[in-house]
């Protein structure tokens, strides 16, 4: 027994602790499995005392902590790239209550983010950010890369659904972020916290707005013989004032890869699809589903499906969400990349993909949230072939390069992590990261927590102020 | 509390001196203003702050003024106090320590209205009324409506973070910031956030300068999200019993799952002075509430319907519902005028802006109108009712009656925090709420939030007593 485990033993009880080489393997990597390091320990606190008290031995034995909670994230944001122990959640997963009349959730951040939902549905609520990874993914973790999903378009991304953070500073130093009833008081801690990345803290409970489940709902599959198509009926229901609950876009390669692993009936001669679903009061729901049908048919749509009924409803949602997990049938391997851009610009930088694909000769499938411009190109390859692994690395990186040029942003709701650092002094100064490095030396001084993640490195020199923090 | 300054040290006359001379170097007659009138003129804002008439004021033309007022204020070491529209309720645009104010309204240009991609990007000192006229023409909404839309710049809704009635359906003004620019006391010029619909890259710089009142940074061009505008709106003007009676009616709409785009409360006593200002109100009525709802005509006219079902459920006394638009305007110009109405009842009102949790808002009432009564001060309160956002006025003529305003605000905040309630829902800290802060917030998180100011403004120089507590400066 090594003398770290015993010391995290200590705190956390012997089934709280993970030290065995083939047990820590589990937590080498995230969603993103090119990068991967196996930590020295695993520590599985479950109260917010406990991950105090890990974070002060760690503090106090410059030991570096990863948070993690599911592992699902694709930015590295959860991988000890310095070594280091990793903190996990997965322990702490209850729900400590909902409130009905106050449309709120008070959870351990452990949770995962459906099981909000489900416990909110009886009371005809729901937690509205619903990444793809939502039955596996933690409100941590939600937190952590303010997460998005298809919902999102309409609903806000995670950050417009947390009131109030309890976290643990890198110091082990418990403090109450923000207010229940949403109102900010001082700096919006918690709005500065939700998308930091496990780099300020870490949430140990949060207090989460819920929103009614929508009255009704209307579900369209937009079938097109060319992208172009699809991608210019995204913006005339954007330019119509429609704000769809889910605009998305699925494409021929996903369409076959979906087919291939659920067969559920997409066309599979079809270039792209359009994922559309409204929801709302009933009174007009069927006014605007039929304008989107209108929209879509005027720019070339083939033909736009509606669905019958809640099983057809989830069949298509299936088809969406699962897609990623359907991409093993048709590539060995993938490489999922998060870039946002201008929504306008979809038609031109579809093409320019539709370019780097045919350029680097490395298949590009696309299934992503059209409606925000938020694009999810995945970069199919075989990671055993050397060659065509740097083909697809460079495939990506020509990708990103092409948002930026037309103004867009480096993540939408992947992060930044261990992914995208080198990324950041691209689309910032210098003085806009020093801000930022600023902003994460309050929080976290000695950078430990999570080192190393978010900001270019190395970091350059700063000279920090000298008092120490509650002085002057 | 309320006349008492912030202990902030005030700058030597050696250090003022450099100052003028710097920037009358730097800026020039014509952008910097030190005759006494100017300099009391831009001393105070609506608020009961008391101020130290600054020794200049800068108008800004443009960001590499405000980039040289900047450097001035940390080369000669005095206090700089950000300004726009000079509406706020706190004191957040006063000088506790005379200095400098930096004045935006000069810049005010609406740079860009893209409807594609649903934002604009405007100067900091554009009047939000004029952004409202702007984007509505586009056929676009930006939602946040303070009161003072009429004075109020984006700059100064940015640093406060400001919301007003129609915030309960469409959130505050944080809600709409995609990214802005600002400048720092150490001379930076950074661009926070994004223009794209989303974006998590790095860190969300953007959160902590919305809501930062002056403290950290000042703001350079905004980009806002914009939304569709709403084809249609209708309006409700229901009468109750007493504020009981309506705080179950509010508690059972939002329980039936409807979300009008604003629920403004009125109390027996805001009644009762729009009465006395000519207004014709059913002298039964103990509350009022004006209900909007907004979407398309046909969920509009379907919710109208069953907000006012609701309301007939728990018995109110008359429920009213707008037939046309010139209707609606009249009930939204008496709510209006009502605040003109009520300064017209004392020399001195103070509003203090709290939140409680919505089902908490009769029983604050209760407690406040125990409070006011047992220290003899004149009260009213209305607000966003639907937020559980109250605006809590005590009104008063003669300065000796000061302590006892004091002690009925200081049990308003106390009682506040007792029922689970934060101490500013729109109008933020600034002066005359920081010796509070304590009562909410415990010292560590202080301690982090001071961290963030610090790291940002190292000598303090910027927008100094705002926010925290400083020592000598209140009870706690």
């Amino acid at each position: 027994m090594s003398a770290l485990h015993r010391a995290l033993a200590q705190i956390v009880g012997e089934r709280g602790v993970v030290s065995g080489h083939a047990a820590r393997t589990t937590y080498e990597s995230d969603g993103i499995t090119l990068l991967a390091a196996v930590p020295s320990a695993v520590v599985l606190p479950e109260t917010t005392e406990e991950v105090s008290a890990v974070l002060s031995w760690a503090h106090a034995n410059e030991v570096n902590v990863v948070p993690r909670g599911a592992g699902t994230g694709l930015s590295g944001g959860a991988t000890a790239i310095e070594g280091g122990i990793v903190l996990s959640t997965a322990r702490m997963t209850r729900v400590l209550n909902i409130d009905a009349e106050t449309r709120t959730a008070r959870v351990q951040t452990g949770v995962v983010n459906i099981h909000v939902s489900r416990e909110a549905a009886s009371y005809g609520l729901m937690f509205a950010p619903d990444p793809s990874s939502q039955t596996a993914c933690t409100i941590g973790g939600n937190i952590a890369e303010n997460s998005g999903g298809p919902h999102t378009l309409k609903y806000g991304v995670t950050t417009n659904h947390v009131l109030a953070l309890r976290a643990v500073l890198p110091d082990g130093e418990i403090v109450d972020l923000g207010h229940d009833t949403g109102a900010t008081n001082g700096y919006d801690l918690v709005g500065l916290f939700v998308g930091s990345e496990g780099t300020f803290g870490v949430a140990t409970e949060a207090t989460l707005r819920l929103v009614p489940r929508a009255e009704a709902t209307r579900t369209l599959l937009g079938v097109f013989d060319r992208v172009r198509d699809a991608s210019e009926s995204v913006s005339a229901i954007i330019a119509a004032g429609i704000v769809p609950a889910a605009l998305e876009m699925i494409d021929r390669l996903v369409i076959e890869a979906v087919e291939a692993a659920f067969g559920i009936g997409l066309p599979e001669d079809a270039a792209a699809v359009l994922l559309i679903e409204l929801d709302g009061v009933e009174a007009g729901l069927d006014e605007d589903a039929e304008q989107i049908e209108a929209l879509c048919m005027a720019h070339g749509a083939r033909e736009v499906r509606r669905a019958k009924n809640e099983s057809e409803r989830s069949l298509l949602w299936k088809a969406r969400k699962r897609a990623f997990g359907a991409m093993g049938r048709i590539s060995s391997t993938y490489y999922t990349h998060d870039c946002v851009i201008p929504r306008s610009r979809l038609p031109e930088i579809l093409d320019v993909i539709e370019d780097i694909s045919a350029r680097q000769n490395v298949k590009i499938a696309n299934v992503f949230h059209a409606g925000d411009g938020n694009l999810h190109p995945l970069i199919l390859f075989d990671d055993d072939n050397p060659e065509e692994t740097e083909r697809a690395l460079a495939a990506g990186d020509e990708v990103l390069e092409a948002c930026l040029a037309v103004g867009g942003a480096l993540s939408g709701e992947h992060g930044i992590g261990a992914e995208k650092r080198e990324w950041m002094s691209r689309v910032f100064t210098e003085a806009d990261l020093d801000a930022m490095k600023r902003v994460r030396h309050a929080f976290n001084p000695t950078g430990r927590l999570n080192p190393n993640k978010v900001l270019p490195s190395p970091s350059p020199c700063f000279d920090w102020p000298k008092k120490p923090r509650g002085g002057g | 509390m309320l006349r008492l300054r912030p202990d902030v040290a005030e700058p030597s006359a050696a250090a003022r001196a450099k100052a003028l001379t710097l920037l009358g170097r730097r800026l020039g007659a014509s952008k910097v203003l030190t005759d006494a009138d100017a300099c009391e003129r831009y001393s105070s804002d609506e608020s009961e702050a008391a101020p130290r008439v600054p020794d200049a004021v800068v108008l800004a033309e443009n960001e590499n003024d405000i980039l040289t007022a900047l450097a001035v204020a940390r080369e000669a070491e005095v206090p700089l106090t950000p300004r726009a529209g000079g509406t706020g309720r706190t004191g957040g645009a006063v000088p506790v320590a005379g200095g400098i104010v930096l004045v935006v309204t000069g810049m005010n240009e609406i740079k860009e209205i893209d409807r594609r991609e649903r934002i604009a990007v405007v100067q900091p000192g554009v009047i939000l009324t004029d952004l409202h006229a702007a984007v509505e023409k586009e056929g676009l909404f930006y939602p946040p409506d303070p009161n003072s839309l009429v004075g109020c710049c984006l700059a100064g809704n940015v640093a406060e973070n400001a919301g007003g009635p129609r915030a309960f359906k469409y959130g505050v003004t944080r809600e709409y910031v995609l990214g802005l620019e600002a400048m720092l006391m150490g001379g930076q010029r950074i661009r926070a956030g994004k223009r794209t619909a989303k974006g998590v890259t790095g860190y969300d710089v953007t959160a902590t300068l919305v809501g930062s009142e002056g403290t950290l940074g000042v703001f350079g061009d905004i980009t806002l999200r914009l939304i569709p505008k709403p084809e249609s709106v209708m309006t409700l003007m229901v009468l109750f019993d007493d504020v009981h009676q309506s705080g179950r009616c509010v508690g059972e709409m939002i329980a039936a799952g409807l979300v009008p785009r604003c629920i403004e409360l009125l109390d027996s006593a805001t009644l009762q002075a729009m009465r006395d200002a000519g207004n014709a109100i059913n002298p039964a009525a103990g509350a009022m509430l004006l209900i909007d709802v907004d979407g398309d005509e046909r969920t509009c006219e379907k919710q109208a319907e069953r907000v006012a079902g609701v309301c007939d459920d728990v018995g109110a006394l008359e429920v009213l519902v707008a037939q046309d638009a010139a209707q609606r305007d009249r009930l939204w110009a008496a709510r209006r005028e009502m605040s003109v109405a009520v300064r017209r009842l004392a020399k001195h009102k103070l509003a203090e802006d709290v939140v409680v949790p919505r089902r908490r808002v009769p029983e604050l009432l209760d407690r406040v109108y125990r409070c006011a009564e047992e220290q003899g001060v004149r009260s009213l309160t209305y607000g966003h009712a639907g937020d559980g956002n109250l605006h809590c006025n005590f009104l008063w003529n003669d300065d000796d009656e000061l302590p006892r305003v004091d002690a009925a605000i200081e049990q308003l905040f106390r009682d506040v925090i007792d029922l689970g309630g934060t101490l500013t829902g729109e109008h933020g800290v600034g002066v005359l709420k920081a010796p509070y802060l304590p009562l909410e917030q415990s010292a560590e998180l202080i301690a982090l939030q001071r961290d963030i100011k610090r790291v940002f403004d190292p000598q303090g120089l910027l927008n100094p007593g705002k926010i925290f507590p400083t020592s000598g400066h209140g009870p706690c």
